[in-house]
């Protein structure tokens, strides 16, 4: 198994990674990994079955892409990177529609939008949880009404 | 939409499997409990319509996304910060 892909907050215990998350995908392997959103993505199509590959060659940026219509695809990160502080809790009934037993079993990752040119917003009210164990994922709205939809992050200089 | 009145404890079941009840009255605020199976997601309606219109954008936008990440540099990256 690669390095670990991010953290989750389980019961108020952070288990911090500010290592950029690794593709799913396995070289090793004749397929890619598949992730399985039993309830979809809110807004997207009702599909379940998505992908995950990276889009930028240090790993920072990733791409989540549908597998049933290809051309429905978003971009994603980790929180963590812009956001070293970032600690969701995961509600308990997340933690249990998705089988994680501890904070290890999740990757997280969230959305990316293009504000403008060159600022982006990410998701961090309703990040995408991966169990990494059983590839069940789900978008997590979490109670947290300080948490943004839309995080600001500007390039430097 | 289906309109029913209902009283401080009464209760509407949608479905088989869920249960909502008007557990207190105070004013114009009404606390609402619903009772469903786990896998039932349940949201206050306007920040799941923010969500929805988030996640949309985010497919919409993807390829302009794309284009913004890979200009940003390497190095630039980790030195992002929040903006707010």
């Amino acid at each position: 198994m690669n390095a670990p892909l991010g953290s989750a907050l389980v019961e108020g215990h952070r288990v911090a990674n500010a290592d950029p998350p690794a593709p799913i995908d396995n070289p090793d392997a004749s397929s890619v990994r598949e992730l399985r959103f039993d309830d979809g993505i809110p807004g997207l199509t009702g599909a379940a079955r998505y992908v995950l590959q990276d889009l930028t060659d240090d790993g920072t940026f990733q791409t989540l892409i549908c597998v049933e219509d290809p051309s429905v695809s978003l971009v994603v990160t980790s929180p963590w990177l812009f956001f070293p502080d970032y600690a969701p809790q995961v509600p308990e009934v997340d933690r249990e529609v998705l089988d994680l037993e501890t904070p290890e079993d999740a990757i997280v990752f969230c959305t990316v939008v293009a504000e403008d040119t060159d600022e982006l917003a990410l998701n961090l009210r309703a990040p995408f949880i991966v169990n990494q164990r059983t590839l069940s994922a789900r978008q997590v709205l979490l109670e947290d009404e300080d948490l943004p939809l839309r995080a600001t992050v500007t390039a430097e200089g | 939409m289906l309109v029913l009145t209902r009283r401080l404890g009464e209760s509407i079941r949608i479905g088989h499997d869920v249960v909502v009840t008007v557990v207190d009255v105070r004013g114009d605020q009404v606390r609402i409990g619903i009772d469903a199976p786990r896998e039932v997601v349940v949201n206050r309606q306007e920040v799941y319509e923010e969500l929805v219109a988030q996640n949309t954008a985010a497919a919409e936008g993807s390829d302009q996304a794309r284009r913004v990440v890979a200009r940003f540099p390497a190095n630039a990256r980790r030195r992002l910060k929040d903006d707010r």
